[in-house]
């Protein structure tokens, strides 16, 4: 599996890799990116099968980031990180693509369930 | 253990995404409870000694003119005074918002003021594994900075500055959210902010 | 054995507190009324209970409320009613007392989850009604003190403003007199050499038909005119500096700015057979030459006015000049016989004269005491002697080295 990571903090980044670990396996790549641009390039680039995006982010948000991705690769898989949980902006980053909406901090039950439902990862485990 | 805590770059950016996601509940507690929709700005983090606040405020942060000032006391592993620091055009702007309900421009900042100290301390603790109680908040009105009360230099030790911006549709409304810290709450803050690096 | 004492039940706590409890359930009906609201309201628990918060009280904010309701719960923290415009969430009117400020209790709420997820909440009712009194007539009394701080400072304002007039109409004037006082020295230096040439001027014609002018006699009256003339020319010149007007303070000798007044005024003196005598040694001072030349010439006058009043027989005024480590002193004493004592008080006041009206304009004293303690930072003061009046005037001298 790879998995991309896109978060202006660095900590936050460091948050969700964090958790992401304890479901990682043999071969498994992580990569990072620093905003929503980054994000968009690496896709292209490495073709992750999960992408973990921020939405407040500098050069380029994680709205615009979801809907250029989604653009690229209609079957680009995209779950919402964000502080902001407020329904308008759920809505408008489900609206360009978006698979899902988590709200920070994500801990190991909700990454669970988000594993298991969009790459399938954990049902054995 | 001086009086005045450096937090390392770690530490500060650790510090900024806690903040970032209490700020965001507390943002979204806002929209849900008055029913409007706004826009989170990352709240910028600062971490001064009492005796730089009101330059601080002044100067770094443009604040001139007539001021509103809601103060709440919080107690627990964080203890001290909570301000929330509202321009008075701001508050007039929030005021509009809520247009028609006959209310009153101070009850309004009390209300949304105490809403975001609530909230951001509230899940910020939460985030640090702890709790903080308030006291009911009051509001006073200042023609200027200047007349910040000298009394915040005595008896805190460090303050954190939560500058933040809400815009609510076409409003803009601008406020700083200040801890003031007292009792080692500080140190209680860098020591659960570690615990937390340590476990990344 | 001691029998254990058990506590029942917690009604006995909510039946004597001090303040109003309601609990309200998500739909905002009551579910519970304690004792002292029922006291206070007159309500009875029973008649309350089950009915929405809203039909009871219809003066309710209930966006207010809601708002506020739903914030304890969603935060779970409590919530606060500091009412301002509105004073209170249960209307409880007072009973009748003279001077009270409200008419109906003043009240702080406090709102409390009780049970999130079937959204019931608690509130606590205070009556903080004494407290607002306290503090209406704290605001009362501060806004009454910042009215009348501020008519004194008005008041204030246009006194001082006054005052400045006042000076500046007395400095004119005083003025105005130093300048008549002037311009009748001119007048009498120049009436003599006026006359001469007059006599001159007119006998030229008489002496042509005599035969006796020739070019020597035009000559001599050439230069018998010219000098007549220049003495008239100088005069200009010598009070011209008199009516400068003193920009800035500059060192001076006191003696030589005193004998430079006094000459101009000697006509006067001799005329009278007044002896002046100078004793002492001179110093040097820094301040407005012709502002302390007012102030001699007004001393002066003053005992040249006393003189001609009282027919003094052998009139003098001796000026002395003496001098400290830091001082120089200059005392005129005059043989006038001195000033009343119930008057000595009074006489550097404005206005104050005990000449006959149209006689004395009185601002002589006052402007020299000005010119010397305002101007000049010094000192004048005045005693009696056996003799007469003792005028005192002391200033910071110039050490010459």
């Amino acid at each position: 599996m790879k998995y991309l990571v896109v978060d202006d903090s660095k900590m936050a980044k460091k948050m969700v890799v964090k958790v992401l670990s304890s479901f990682l396996e043999e071969g498994d790549e992580i990569f990072e990116a620093n905003n929503g641009l980054e994000g968009v390039n690496l896709y292209k680039d490495k073709k992750p099968d999960l992408v973990f995006m921020d939405l407040t982010m500098p050069i380029m948000d994680g709205f615009s980031a979801t809907m250029e991705i989604n653009r690229f690769d209609e079957n680009a898989k995209v779950i919402a990180i964000s502080a902001d949980i407020q329904q308008k902006a759920v809505d408008r980053v489900m609206q360009r693509g978006a698979l899902s909406f988590v709200q920070k901090p994500i801990n190991e039950e909700k990454m669970r369930v988000i594993l298991e439902e969009y790459v399938g990862v954990g049902i054995d485990g | 253990m001086g009086k005045n805590t450096t937090f390392s770059e770690d530490e500060r950016d650790c510090l900024q995404e806690i903040m970032n996601i209490a700020y965001g509940s507390a943002t979204a507690a806002i929209s849900e409870i008055l029913d409007a929709f706004a826009t989170l700005k990352i709240p910028k983090i600062e971490i001064i000694n009492p005796s730089d606040l009101k330059i601080y405020l002044k100067d770094s942060l443009n604040r001139v003119g007539e001021q509103l000032i809601t103060t709440q006391l919080i107690d627990g592993d964080i203890a001290g005074e909570t301000l929330f620091v509202m321009d008075i055009n701001s508050a007039k702007n929030l005021a509009k918002e809520f247009e028609g309900d006959d209310e009153n421009l101070y009850d309004i900042v009390l209300e949304v003021s105490n809403i975001l100290s609530s909230a951001t301390l509230g899940k910020f603790s939460e985030e640090l594994s702890s709790e903080v109680s308030f006291s009911p908040p009051s509001i006073q009105k200042l023609e200027s900075i200047d007349q910040l009360d000298n009394r915040y230099v005595e008896n805190y030790q460090q303050i954190i500055i939560i500058s933040t911006e809400l815009d609510f549709e076409d409003q803009k409304i601008s406020g700083e959210l200040l801890i003031l810290t007292k009792d080692d709450s500080i140190y209680w803050i860098q020591e659960s902010i570690n615990r937390i690096l340590e476990a990344l | 054995m001691a029998e254990k004492v058990v506590f029942n039940s917690v009604d006995l706590i909510l039946d004597t507190i001090d303040h109003g409890i309601i609990i309200l359930d998500g739909d905002l009906n009551i579910l519970f009324w304690n004792k002292w609201l029922a006291f206070k309201t007159k309500i009875e628990s029973e008649k309350i209970i089950g009915c929405n918060i809203f039909k009871k009280f219809p003066t309710i904010n209930k966006k207010r409320l809601t708002r506020k309701i739903k914030t304890a719960l969603l935060l779970n923290t409590p919530s606060f009613y500091t009412i301002d415009s509105q004073d209170y969430l249960i209307d409880i009117p007072l009973s009748k007392i003279t001077d009270q400020l409200f008419e109906s209790m003043q009240q702080n709420v406090t709102i409390v989850p009780y049970d999130i997820e079937k959204k019931i909440v608690c509130l606590y009712i205070y009556d903080t009604t004494s407290l607002c009194s306290a503090n209406k007539r704290l605001e009362e009394t501060l806004f009454e003190l910042n009215e009348y701080k501020n008519t004194l400072e008005e008041k204030i304002e246009s006194e001082v403003k006054k005052n400045i007039e006042k000076d500046k109409i007395l400095h004119m004037q005083s003025k105005l007199v130093y300048m008549g006082e002037m311009i009748g020295s001119i007048a009498h230096q120049w009436r003599q050499p006026l006359n001469a040439l007059g006599v001159n001027v007119q006998f030229l014609e008489d002496d042509y038909e005599d035969g006796l002018v020739d070019l020597a006699y035009l000559k001599d009256h050439n230069i018998k005119n010219m000098e007549l003339i220049n003495f008239m020319s100088n005069t200009i010149d010598e009070f011209r500096n008199f009516f400068i007007m003193d920009r800035e303070k500059i060192a001076f000798d006191i003696k030589n700015v005193t004998t430079n007044i006094i000459n101009i005024v000697l006509f006067r003196i001799s005329s009278s057979n007044v002896k002046i005598n100078f004793i002492g040694n001179s110093f040097s001072v820094v301040g407005y030459v012709n502002g302390f030349q007012q102030v001699i010439l007004n001393l002066i006058n003053n005992s040249l006015d006393v003189f001609d009043e009282l027919s003094i027989e052998n009139p003098k005024i001796d000026i002395s000049f003496f001098q400290n480590e830091k001082e120089g002193i200059v005392e005129i004493l005059d043989n006038g016989g001195g000033i009343l004592e119930t008057i000595m008080d009074r006489i550097f006041e404005p206005y104050f004269t005990t000449k006959e009206q149209g006689k004395g304009t009185g601002i002589g004293l006052y402007m020299s005491k000005m010119i010397i303690e305002d101007h000049m930072n010094g000192k004048i003061e005045v005693c009696n002697t056996e003799d007469g009046a003792r005028f005192r005037i002391k200033l910071m001298r110039v050490k010459n080295d």
